[in-house]
């Protein structure tokens, strides 16, 4: 499996390091230039949470992106599909994002302060949204309407829902809606609701992603 | 020996492979049929890639149902390599998504490479291959775990008559020990290699013939007439293909219903195979 692991990293070729220059030097630099003019360390830590949530999940589907790539539209995926082990493979692609994304919070930490319940937060998030996107390539076979529809739930979730949509589907308030709505936990911790929520969810496309998989 | 019993796969409402049975022993078997026959289903089905509806495929005794176990080599009609991964690295991937033992990678390898006369361009990686030899890859991967059962979808589209000549060499050595199955719109690539060849229509299979008795369909209803001619014929008939001649034009024309303006030509197998298909 290690063998077959490292051929499909190699096979990436340098696209790999894409997301690793994105933790490590895009989200800091952007940080320190959206910084360079703010004083109060709330202020400052806000901002490089709201990087995080804007850049960190999206980031960490790429791998998953580039392993799918092949089974959903690949030349030859019958041949590929052979060996299965897709959901493997998947969430280990969603693992290697991790400890990248605690290097990416670490350099932040020294300049713009650290809440370790972040962490989590983009663990939450990035599991929820590679579940996403692990469902949604299998079930539509497009890998460009998959990532349309995931940076476009991106987006949606860091700007002010209340003010782009209105979402009434059963739930009794927009304020309540919205909530269900964002991807992002705004600080919400671990052991928070929305947090319960976004587990959930990401559990369920998760099972949903293997389902659709194995129909391959 | 593949048996293939009262197979039947829809797709939704649509019944694309309809009550197929078939016996196929060791050899070379050509799979012509027009666009939309089923015969690329009918490969997928045998390489247990699509669930069947009803029916049952047994390999070598084996039920298809335990598909992973079986040595089934498969070309498919788009193939493609990571364009990253050199020539050795793609096999490597595609010994390992076969379980093929590691000690015996290298050989087997080399082996088939130089099968398909891609040995020199072992490191060289997906990117820089042209699309003749992604399918001469594409046809080594196919015999990389020594298949029992080897599937080719079309697999001389895009190579040079030079690799058509020696793909048809390593597929007649082949056929000697496996059972081969070929898919193709080229008869002349199955005249030339196959030992017998099944017609597929409208999801079922019309014959399994050798070579000999496809032509011999057509013996008799094969004729050529001056365009223009044709409207004299009394009864059925199918213009095969039109030609210049003198600088008058010609039709190839399939018919059962011989008259004055029609002159008779010895039958090819591509003849033989329309007959089937025009029911002439």
């Amino acid at each position: 499996m290690m063998k077959r692991f490292w051929l499909q990293l190699k096979g990436m070729g340098i696209m790999f390091f894409l997301p690793i220059l994105g933790y490590l030097l895009f989200i800091p630099f952007c940080v320190m230039i959206l910084n360079r003019n703010i004083e109060e360390a709330e202020q400052r830590f806000f901002t490089a949470q709201h990087m995080c949530y804007q850049f960190i999940p999206i980031l960490s589907t790429i791998w998953m992106y580039m392993f799918q790539k092949e089974y959903v539209e690949g030349e030859g995926r019958e041949i590929l599909i052979l060996g299965r082990k897709i959901p493997l493979f998947s969430f280990i692609y969603w693992i290697l994002n991790l400890p990248f994304i605690w290097a990416s919070l670490h350099i932040l930490k020294d300049t713009e302060g650290y809440r370790e319940d972040l962490f989590y937060e983009m663990l939450v998030a990035s599991f929820m949204i590679c579940g996403l996107v692990f469902f949604l390539n299998f079930a539509i076979s497009s890998i460009a309407l998959s990532i349309l529809l995931v940076v476009l739930y991106i987006w949606l979730s860091n700007v002010d829902i209340e003010n782009v949509l209105v979402f009434r589907n059963g739930l009794q308030d927009v304020q309540q809606a919205s909530q269900y709505l964002y991807v992002v936990l705004k600080g919400g911790g671990l052991m928070s609701e929305q947090a319960a929520v976004y587990s959930a969810m990401g559990a369920l496309f998760w099972l949903c992603g293997l389902f659709k998989a194995r129909r391959l | 020996m593949i048996e293939i019993k009262h197979l039947c796969k829809n797709f939704g409402r649509k019944k694309v492979l309809k009550n197929i049975n078939c016996e196929l022993s060791e050899g070379i078997y050509g799979l012509l049929g027009p666009n939309g026959s089923g015969k690329t289903t009918l490969l997928r089905c045998l390489t247990n890639l699509y669930p069947l509806t009803s029916g049952e495929i047994w390999i070598n005794g084996i039920s298809s149902k335990r598909g992973s176990k079986l040595r089934i080599g498969y070309l498919p009609q788009f193939f493609g390599l990571y364009k990253e991964l050199t020539v050795k690295d793609s096999m490597r991937l595609f010994c390992n998504l076969k379980k093929v033992k590691g000690s015996d990678e290298k050989e087997i390898i080399e082996e088939c490479l130089e099968a398909v006369n891609m040995s020199q361009y072992q490191d060289v990686s997906g990117r820089k291959l042209s699309g003749g030899m992604i399918r001469r890859v594409g046809i080594a991967q196919a015999l990389i775990h020594e298949p029992k059962l080897v599937l080719f979808d079309e697999p001389t589209a895009g190579l040079d008559p030079e690799e058509r000549m020696h793909f048809k060499k390593v597929i007649s050595q082949l056929g000697k020990k496996e059972t081969v199955l070929i898919s193709t719109h080229i008869v002349e690539d199955i005249e030339a290699s196959c030992d017998r060849v099944i017609v597929m229509n409208h999801g079922e299979i019309c014959c399994v013939l050798s070579c000999k008795e496809l032509v011999g369909i057509a013996e008799g209803k094969v004729y050529a007439c001056k365009k223009g001619d044709e409207q004299q014929i009394p009864g059925k008939y199918f213009i095969e293909k039109q030609y210049e001649e003198d600088g008058e034009i010609y039709y190839r024309i399939l018919t059962n219903e011989a008259c004055e303006v029609l002159t008779p030509v010895s039958p090819v197998l591509e003849d033989g195979y329309m007959c089937v298909i025009k029911e002439i």
